[in-house]
């Protein structure tokens, strides 16, 4: 057997097998790329390439058989995922939503020091097609009481007119049997503001009662008085709409669009106390 | 299969009386025939080789069997030396080494030690001592896996810092090993097939 390893031949594959063992690896720990290799590495690559190619769409092909069970668990892993990302997500547009609430609700105390206010949420609103009432979480558990104002960062949205412990009903402005105490902000000419069946659907009110030289424009902004005590003074009701001329009175007829958009109410606050206007 | 057997004799060494230029050029050649179907045949196993390494480096570093990636390159040298006998086994074993070395891109380049004297024993042993059989290419492999699993070790020990022998048996020695047996097959096969023709003609010059 001796002799098998004792002939030329084998003497020189040992010889390359120590230098293809030795040499490499000193190129490698010296940082270089021994000349072999790389022509191996340069010729071959590309082959690898398309092999590889090749493996990934065998691998993504019989994924759907050898992997099929971990294919569901994933698919549950990441629906669960998905929830978790999307409550994460609402929780987030709640918080802007609620972040921007407060900061208008901050605004207004800081306009109105005597306001002592009380945060509520819209829980329902009038079933019928043309009332606009809402109800709100609050009652007389937390202190509110008939005709307290409820307004939101715009402006006026109406008033309490019936309520139990934990809730309240909401009458808005529009509604034909609301009236309040207003007048022009830029000529102070006053009024009374009124709802008015054929405008409500339109979160629209008439504005009467003006005096004939009172003079209106389209987009002058509406406040309340504070006449009546119901509402404090300088809260906004809203925007001239329409100006037009009563043709029995000669006083000029006016359609305010109420600044609060009520289909869209969320949050109100209630103004469970405030400064009483006196002229 | 076994039909040139033949005996080992060394060749008369350069400068020696009778000696022609062409014993010369054969001595520089390690006795190889560099006729039409040598350089075919070194083509089908340059073929096989490029192949199974491309296979083992880009089809099994994805579907690792026992999380291992299995050795073809070696099962493939042991089946081209047993069909091709030992100096055939030698050179491919030394290529092949070296070619899967430099695709797989380790630190340690030590399997051209283990590749070209498997090859050589094997071919050497299957002129001399037992015929081409399936038994005797599982016997081959087998003891070839274990050497392969010997040199891993070697590897893992020298390049892979605070590794105990548990972890390197368990993760990479034992894995490697059964992934290698599991898969010897299909190098065995490929290389039965591709090299037959040239069998065939060789035992068609022989009778």
């Amino acid at each position: 057997m001796k002799q098998f390893f004792k002939n030329k031949f084998f003497y020189i594959m040992t010889v390359l097998a120590l230098l293809l063992t030795i040499v490499p690896s000193v190129f490698y720990s010296m940082g270089l790329t021994f000349v072999f290799r790389d022509a191996v590495c340069v010729l071959l690559t590309p082959m690898q390439k398309v092999f590889n190619y090749a493996t990934e769409a065998v691998d993504g092909f019989a994924a759907y058989f050898y992997k099929f069970d971990e294919l569901i668990e994933e698919n549950i892993a990441l629906r669960e995922r998905v929830a978790e990302l999307e409550k994460q997500n609402y929780d987030a547009a709640e918080l802007e939503e609620r972040s921007a609430w407060m900061s208008n609700f901050l605004e207004m105390k800081t306009q109105h020091t005597d306001f002592k206010m009380l945060s509520a949420s819209v829980t329902g609103r009038e079933s019928g097609n043309y009332s606009k009432v809402l109800t709100i979480d609050v009652g007389t558990g937390a202190g509110v009481s008939l005709n307290m104002p409820v307004v939101t960062s715009e402006g006026i949205v109406g008033r309490i007119t019936e309520l139990g412990y934990n809730w309240a009903k909401v009458t808005t402005l529009v509604e034909p049997q609301s009236s309040v105490g207003a007048y022009i902000e830029r000529t102070e000419d006053a009024g009374i503001c009124e709802g008015k069946f054929e405008l409500s659907s339109d979160g629209l009110c008439q504005l009467s009662y003006l005096p004939a030289e009172a003079e209106a424009e389209i987009g002058d902004r509406v406040l309340s008085t504070g006449f009546g005590s119901v509402y404090p003074r300088g809260l906004v009701i809203g925007y001239v709409e329409t100006v037009g001329i009563n043709e029995y009175t000669r006083s000029p007829d006016v359609t305010v669009k109420c600044a609060v958009d009520f289909s869209e109410l969320t949050q109100v606050m209630i103004i469970t106390d405030f400064e009483v206007y006196v002229e | 299969m076994n039909n040139n057997r033949r005996t080992l004799t060394p060749s008369p060494s350069p400068g020696e009386g009778g000696e022609s230029f062409t014993d010369k050029v054969r001595e520089w050649r390690l006795g190889l025939n560099m006729d039409g179907e040598l350089i075919a045949k070194g083509a089908v196993c340059a073929l096989l080789m490029i192949f199974f390494a491309l296979v083992q480096t880009t089809l099994f570093t994805r579907f690792r069997p026992f999380g291992a990636v299995p050795d073809l390159i070696l099962p493939l040298v042991i089946a081209i030396a047993m069909t091709e006998r030992e100096r055939w086994g030698a050179v491919c074993g030394l290529i092949g080494a070296f070619v899967i070395e430099s695709l797989g891109g380790s630190q340690l380049t030590l399997l051209p030690l283990l590749y070209m004297p498997a090859g050589y024993v094997c071919g050497l042993l299957t002129v001399y001592y037992f015929r081409d059989s399936a038994a005797v290419r599982a016997l081959y492999t087998a003891a070839s896996s274990l050497l392969r699993a010997l040199f891993t070790l070697v590897t893992v020990v020298m390049t892979v810092a605070d590794l105990s022998l548990p972890d390197a048996f368990s993760r990479a020695v034992l894995p490697e090993l059964a992934a290698n047996l599991l898969f010897a097959v299909l190098p065995h096969i490929a290389a039965y097939l591709a090299l037959r023709p040239f069998n065939k003609s060789r035992d068609a010059k022989v009778q």
